[in-house]
Order: C-alpha cells, then structure tokens, then sequence
C-alpha cells in the first residue's frame, strides 16, 4: 500500500510528461523602478569594458533541472479529486580553475507533491532507487504542486551556491533570478539568461542593441515592492547578434543584492565582464549560444542524465500505479 | 572462494555495452588501471543461488571524455571551459567460466585482477598435467602450453610466423626446446628425446652448448620464474658439411671448428636408400617425365647396391668403380641412361633435361657424396645427443634441399621402423616456405607433409618457421598444435592464415618487439602475449664463456 487511503491515479491529459520547462514560474514581476545614476549619471552611460581579477580565477557556476515525471489525481473517501505530480531535480556545481572544469555537490530529489492541502502519509517507494518524497501545496490549480517542485529546486540551488562559496569558489554563478537569503555575499550572482524584463526605460534600447561584444552597462538598481529589498543589476553583451537574429541576441543580466554595496558590484561587473564571453560556446555546438554557456550546458547534461532514463520511470511510475489502483 | 592473491576490485562490468559470457567491458576504477593483457576475474551471482566465475584477458583499453558531443570539446576540457567525465574502460575476452554456466555477468558486478594460481586458473592450467614454460606474461606471469598438443598425445607440432630479423623466430624456436628438455617436463623420457635442428641462418645455433657471457641478472630471474635453469644446452652435438677439399673431411663452418663433425653421404647411400630424387627440388622437376627418368635411376642404382652387399662406400655400375660424384654422373651421361629407360620411351630431350639437371646437382651438392675410404661413417646421427645440430647454412639452395629432405626422409624411416612413437624426435627448420612451399612440389615438401599428418603418431613434432605462413604448404600450417608469431609484416598479419589471431591480436603483431611473441593454442580461446628470456647460451662466439667446454662434445 503505498498511497494509504489515496487512490492515486494517472492523470487523462499529460502531455508535457517528462518536459523541464511546462511553465513560467519565474515571477520578475514587482519592480517598483529602477535607478540608473548610480555608477554613472544617466547622461554619461557608456559601454563598459571589463577587469580582469585574480581573486576571481576559480568559477563556480550554480544550475538545476527539474523533470515533470509524472502527473496524476489522488482521491479519497470519494471526495473530489486534487492534483498532484511526481517530479524530480537535480542541482548541482560546475567548477572551473582555468585549467580543469569538474562538476561536485550534485544532488537530487525526488517528490510526489499532492495539491489542495493533500498529502500522502508516507513516501513513495517506486524502486530500490527511486523514492519520492511526500509532500504538499494548499494550492487548488492543476500547476501548484509542480511549483513546489519548482521551489524546490530553486531553495537546492541557493543553498548550493552558498556551498559553492565556502568551498573556496571566488565568484558563483547561479542561474536565474537570485533567491535572496539572510547570509549576505558579495561572491554570488544571479545570471538571467533570457531577458524577460527589460528595466531600463524604453529610450535605452538603442544603448542596449549597440552595446559591443564583452562590455557591460553600467551599474543600475532594482527596486522591489518589499521595503529595504533590491539589486544592482547591469547587461553584459556575451556575443554578436548574427545576420537575422533579434537585437537583444547574446545579452544577458546579472543581478546581486543591493546590500552588496556598490563597489562590490563594480569589481564582481568587472570580473565578470572579462571571465564570461571566455565560456561561450560556438554557435554549432549549441543553439542557445552564447548565453548558455559551456559549463552550465555540461552541468546540465550531466544532472540530466543523473536523473535516469525519463521513459523508464514513467513506466515504473505506471506500473505501481497500475498494481495499487483499487477496483 | 579464497585466493590470497588476488586483490582488491578494479572496475565494474559495464551496462552501457552489452556483457555477454565470452566477451564484455569493464570500466575501470579511479585510482586504478588496467592495460592490454591484464587478466581479470570476474564473479557473478545467477538467481537459482549458484555463482559462476569468468575469467578473462583485456585486449582493448580507452579512454574518453564523456558529456562530450564534439571532437573540439577536448580542447575546451582541457582548458578548463567545459565540465567533463574520463571513462575509462577495458574489454575482456572471456577464457573460462568455472562452472561453465553460459550466463552474462552482471553490469555492476565487481571485477578483480588475477595472478599467480588464479591466473592458471583463468586460462586453465590447472588442469592441464603437462605444463611447458612458454615465456613470462607482460606482468610476469609464466605461461604454459599444454604439452600434450605438442608431443603427438593430442597433437603435434608448432609453427612460428614472423619476419625476419625482428620476429626472433629461430631464438624463440630455440627457447621452446630449451624448455622442453630442462624444465623436468619429460620425465623419464627426457634421456632419449631427440631434437634435431637446422641452422639455416650465420652460425647462431653453433654456440648452444657453451654459456652466454652476456646473460643479465634480470634474465637469470626470469628463468629461475619460468623454473629453468639460466644454462647452456646439457647435451648437443654439431653436424656441418663437409668442405669441398678431398681427403680426410672437415667441417666446412667460419666461427667454430672444434666439435664439429663433417657430414656427408656415401654414394652406396645415395645409391641403397634412393637419395637421388632430393637433387632434383626445383619446382619443375615434378614434372611426370622427368620424375619418371628419376625414378628409373634410383631403381638401377638400388639395384645395383643390393647386388654388391658389401658395406663399401662405393658401388660399380657396369663393371666401373664409381668413387666420386662426377663420376656417377659422367657414367649417365653416356649410353647408361637411355639403356636404363629403354622401355620408358622417354623423348631425347627429357634425358637431357635430367642430365642437365644433375650436372647442376653435382656442381651444388656433389662433394657431399663420396665413395673414398675416409667417406665412411660420416652420416648425422641424430640420437647421440640430446640436441643435434646440422649446419646448412653455407650450402647452396639445392644442397640445403637435399640434406633436410634425405635426413627427414631417414628418420621417418627410423621411426617407423620403430613403431612406437616415443620417445618423440623434435625438428627445427626455418625457411619452411623455402622447403614446403605453398605452391609446386618438390621432394621435400613431400616428406614435410608426411612428417605434418603422419609425425604426431610417429612421435616426430616439427617446430617450423618461416616468414610468411601464407607462403607454406596449407596443410603444414594447419597441423600445428601451438601457433607462434612474432612482428608481422602489416599486410601478411591480414591473411587468412592468421585466423587464430583476434583482430587486436593481429594490430599488435605487426608492432611486436623482439623477444616477445603471440602463443595460440588450442585450450585456450585468445590469444596471449608472451616474452621469452636472453638466450642463457651463446650465439656468437664473442658471447660462449671460453673456459666451459661441452662435456658431452665428442673429439675428433
């Protein structure tokens, strides 16, 4: 028995079954405005070269993949039924010294998350090597427990890049948004590589499709909705825009808390600036060049294959489904 | 099972390619290695409860990047860009399964590098009651050969493949039979075991009874490892031609002269055992009328012996004295010939076709036939030592034809006449395309087929080498219990004669270094890299320890 009173089942409609990206979670929403005469005034921006640092020479780069394995509904005592997922992550840490690039602190988990408050009593042992972790969403929406997995991943890549900085990383960066944490470090960036969100005035967008590979903006502020909480952001131009390609091609943000300081900022947009158009790809090896670069396209093969073989869970998922369904 | 020797894992069987029960992968543990050679165990539990144990060889090790898609993704891992994985990883060719459950091992199952009874165990030496030393392993290991396929108990002979001057053919040749009769292997039979050798090539085998100067330490080790003691041949006795001057023969030999005896025949002989025929080697004189005229001579000449069954060296042939070669031949070149094929209706031409033939034996081999008074008792008598040497090597081509074929022809005769196979008479010949070729006939190649199918009853083992086995008689080759290469040429290692070999096999034969051969044989389905040991004898007279004469040598 190992759904307890559930009865669990396989959801009708699962066409995005083994997918990483179903939906947008990402929220860049609750800007509140932006700063830009903090490093020049706004009449003085200019395209920004980089500095090269040594305290900067080990890099660790923070990433995570999250796989949908299965959706389904759970019922019991012949109430409605709520949604539910069994999904996986892995999170893990692509380091590099300038000689060596090597992948550590890899971890994955595993979790069968039930909607509207639900939730299995005990895990779930589909196999000796694949055990799913119940948990929990008061959330209604056939989405809300997939964000828990979501959230999951994004709370195993924090704490993964925190890790990565005590481990001796001299700059980390994590991928996405940064998830603000109570222990503060000026080593940690967030790396947005799909600009949704533009924060800078319209009139900016010339400046921003005319700025030359390897050169950044200047440092700008986020301001969010919850007081005492921002970033310092700035763009940096990773590659050239080929024949056809849209303007904002080979742009890419990187974020750190406001708290960091300003010179703080400056030395990790330098650095930054100079150490990564170093890992692009070429536009044959992959299509999401430059922004994804060489170490996070490695890590994230490798995470994807630590997860196993998605047709294969799936059976196994199906099949322990199948065995427990009641008549 | 508690093997003291064997040691911690060194990999897993890998699932990512197929494990199956005669050949699989194996990824190799970080922290250790495994090269080509090794050999490993590896334990698998099969779901009735039973555990079946293979033990294999590695053929083939790699390494790669893995997580990489592109050849130049090695460039950006090595400077640090890209996040990669080393998989390193071996094949091994399955040599035993104990017990023969023909099950695959299991991907994850641990394996485990084998020596010392182990390592018998996983080629199965253990059961094999008769084990020649062959050589030592890359990782020191001695190797065996089961010696039953090389006595004529379930089969005979060896052939050694390799090109010359590299392949170390005649010195691993040499090795073998120095095995063979030190290594106690023999028993009581070891007193009357026979080996007879041809030196085809300088004056190498000349030295084998005196001790190497230049024997190192290290190679004393790996005798005493290969349970052989680091000497010269206890008992060998030394045959060459005799020269072309009359009188008293003398050896004809460059470096060495003292217990070397002069060997030639006498012409009673040539006459009595119908030696003629071993004159006339060429590839064209098989041809039926001239074999015919052949034939009709040796009849006469037979007969002629027989009638006079005095034990003089020479015969009379119509009333004439024949005393020398020359003379036999100016005897047929007159009237004599066309009287002794008279019923033959023989054409003019093919008489002088046979006639023009024998001048040109006399001219090559006619002062190895005799009929003086010193000529007598001057034949090779192969079973006086333990080794005999015979010395070709300053003979022209159709002499050295001749005294391989009549002395083989001899000892089979002997051995038959015998009846008994043991004790066994082992014969070393190099060049074998020269003497069996592939394609054409000659005299010789007739008795080296004989000796091929019928020597494992007779107890006559051929240790044969040549150049190229694509060249030698088909049915020599494949008669071999034991088959030996050393360097091959790239396109010779190709052919089909080669078949024992595993592709790898045949890459590394053409890359092999002196001192080092391939050894396959029958019980054992791969097969293995050996080296042999320096000779611990001479081959040259600068390495033969001057003070240490052959007891056994007799003098002149």
């Amino acid at each position: 028995m190992s759904f307890g009173d559930y009865d669990v089942r396989f959801d009708p409609w699962q066409a995005e079954y083994g997918s990483e990206i179903p939906l947008e979670v990402v929220s860049e929403a609750g800007s509140e405005g932006v700063d830009l005469d903090l490093e020049y005034a706004e009449s003085a921006w200019k395209p920004c070269a980089g500095k090269d640092s040594a305290m900067f020479e080990t890099l660790a780069f923070v990433d995570g993949v999250r796989r949908l394995d299965a959706r389904v509904l759970a019922t019991r005592g012949g109430r409605r039924p709520c949604h539910g997922v069994f999904g996986s992550i892995a999170v893990g840490v692509a380091r590099t010294d300038g000689r060596q690039a090597t992948i550590e602190q890899i971890e994955i988990r595993r979790s069968c998350v039930l909607g509207a408050g639900e939730k299995l009593e005990s895990d779930v042992h589909v196999r000796d090597s694949l055990i799913y972790a119940a948990s929990s969403t008061t959330d209604l929406k056939p989405d809300g427990p997939l964000r828990v997995v979501q959230q999951t991943m994004r709370a195993a890549e924090a704490i993964a890049a925190h890790e990565a900085v005590r481990a001796g990383a001299g700059l980390v960066i994590a991928d996405g948004r940064l998830e603000l944490s109570p222990e503060p470090t000026t080593r940690i960036v967030g790396y947005v590589k799909r600009i949704v969100e533009l924060y800078l005035p319209e009139r900016f967008f010339p400046f921003l499709a005319g700025l030359p590979p390897r050169t950044r903006t200047p440092i700008f502020a986020i301001r969010t909705s919850k007081k005492d909480i921002g970033y310092l952001s700035w763009f940096l131009r990773l590659g050239e825009p080929l024949p056809g390609e849209a303007a904002l091609t080979g742009l890419v943000r990187l974020e750190l808390p406001a708290a960091a300081g300003l010179e703080a900022a400056r030395a990790l947009a330098d650095a930054t600036t100079v150490a990564l158009p170093r890992f692009v790809p070429p536009r044959s090896r992959d299509p999401r060049s430059p922004q994804n670069l060489l170490p996070i396209g490695g890590l994230e093969a490798q995470l994807r294959r630590r997860l196993g073989d998605p047709r294969l869970i799936r059976r196994h998922i199906h099949q322990l489904l199948a065995e427990e369904a009641r008549p | 099972m508690s093997e003291s020797n064997e040691t911690k894992p060194v990999g897993l069987v890998l699932g990512s390619e197929d494990a199956t029960p005669l050949d699989l992968w194996i990824g190799v543990a970080e922290g250790s290695a495994l090269e080509l050679d090794d050999h490993v165990s590896i334990e698998t539990a099969i779901p009735d409860g039973r555990r079946a144990k293979f033990y294999g060889i590695v053929d083939s090790v790699r390494k790669r990047y893995e997580g990489t898609e592109f050849d130049s993704d090695a460039f950006r891992a090595a400077s640090g860009l890209l996040p990669v994985e080393v998989s390193y990883a071996a094949h091994v060719q399955i040599t035993r399964i104990d017990p023969e459950i023909f099950v695959p091992p299991h991907p994850g199952d641990p394996v485990e590098r084998v020596c010392g009874d182990a390592f018998l165990r996983a080629l199965s030496f253990d059961q094999v009651e008769k084990k020649l030393p062959v050589g030592l392993t890359r990782s020191g290991e001695v190797m065996y050969a089961n010696l039953e396929f090389l006595d004529g108990t379930r089969g005979a002979h060896a052939s050694i493949s390799g090109i010359s001057g590299v392949a170390t053919k005649t010195t691993y040749g040499t090795f073998l039979l120095y095995s063979l009769f030190h290594s106690n292997l023999l028993g009581a039979e070891a007193a009357n075991t026979r080996a007879l050798i041809f030196n085809v090539k300088g004056e190498d085998l000349l030295w084998l009874d005196r001790a190497n100067r230049r024997l190192s330490d290290e190679s004393r080790a790996q005798y005493r490892k290969l349970g052989l003691p680091a000497a010269p041949f206890s008992s060998v006795g030394f045959y060459a031609p005799a020269r072309r001057s009359p009188g008293a023969p003398m050896p004809d030999t460059g470096t060495r002269q003292d217990s070397v005896r002069p060997y030639l025949w006498t012409i009673r002989e040539l006459a009595r055992d119908r030696l003629l025929r071993f004159m006339f080697a060429d590839a064209e004189d098989g041809r039926a009328q001239i074999s015919f005229v052949i034939d009709r001579v040796e009849r006469e000449l037979e007969r002629v012996a027989e009638l006079d069954p005095k034990e003089e060296p020479w015969i009379e042939l119509r009333g004439q004295r024949i005393e020398t070669f020359s003379q036999l031949v100016e005897a047929l070149s007159g009237e004599l010939l066309e009287e002794i094929t008279a019923r033959g209706h023989i054409a003019g031409g093919t008489l002088d076709a046979f006639r023009r033939r024998l001048h040109a034996a006399a001219n090559d081999i006619g002062h190895l036939i005799r009929g003086d008074a010193s000529s007598r008792n001057r034949g090779v008598d192969w079973s006086a030592h333990q080794v005999t040497v015979v010395d070709i090597h300053r003979l022209r081509s159709r002499a050295q034809m001749f005294v391989v074929g009549v002395l083989l022809k001899r000892m089979m005769a002997q051995k038959e006449q015998l009846g008994t196979a043991r004790p066994n008479v082992f014969v070393m010949l190099d060049e074998l395309n020269k003497y069996a070729p592939r394609e054409g006939w000659s005299p010789i190649q007739d008795v080296l087929l004989d000796i091929a199918e019928r020597g494992r009853s007779l107890g006559v083992s051929l240790i044969g080498a040549q150049q190229t086995a694509s060249q030698v008689e088909r049915r020599v080759i494949a008669n071999a219990g034991l088959r030996i290469v050393g360097r091959l040429d790239t396109a010779e290692a190709e052919r089909q004669e080669y078949g024992f070999l595993t592709p790898v096999a045949r890459l590394r034969a053409t890359m092999l270094q002196p001192g080092t051969m391939i050894v396959a044989q029958p019980e054992i389905p791969t097969p293995i890299l050996v080296r042999f040991p320096f000779p611990a004898w001479a081959t040259r007279s600068s390495e033969a320890e001057n003070d240490a004469r052959d007891p056994f040598a007799r003098s002149r």
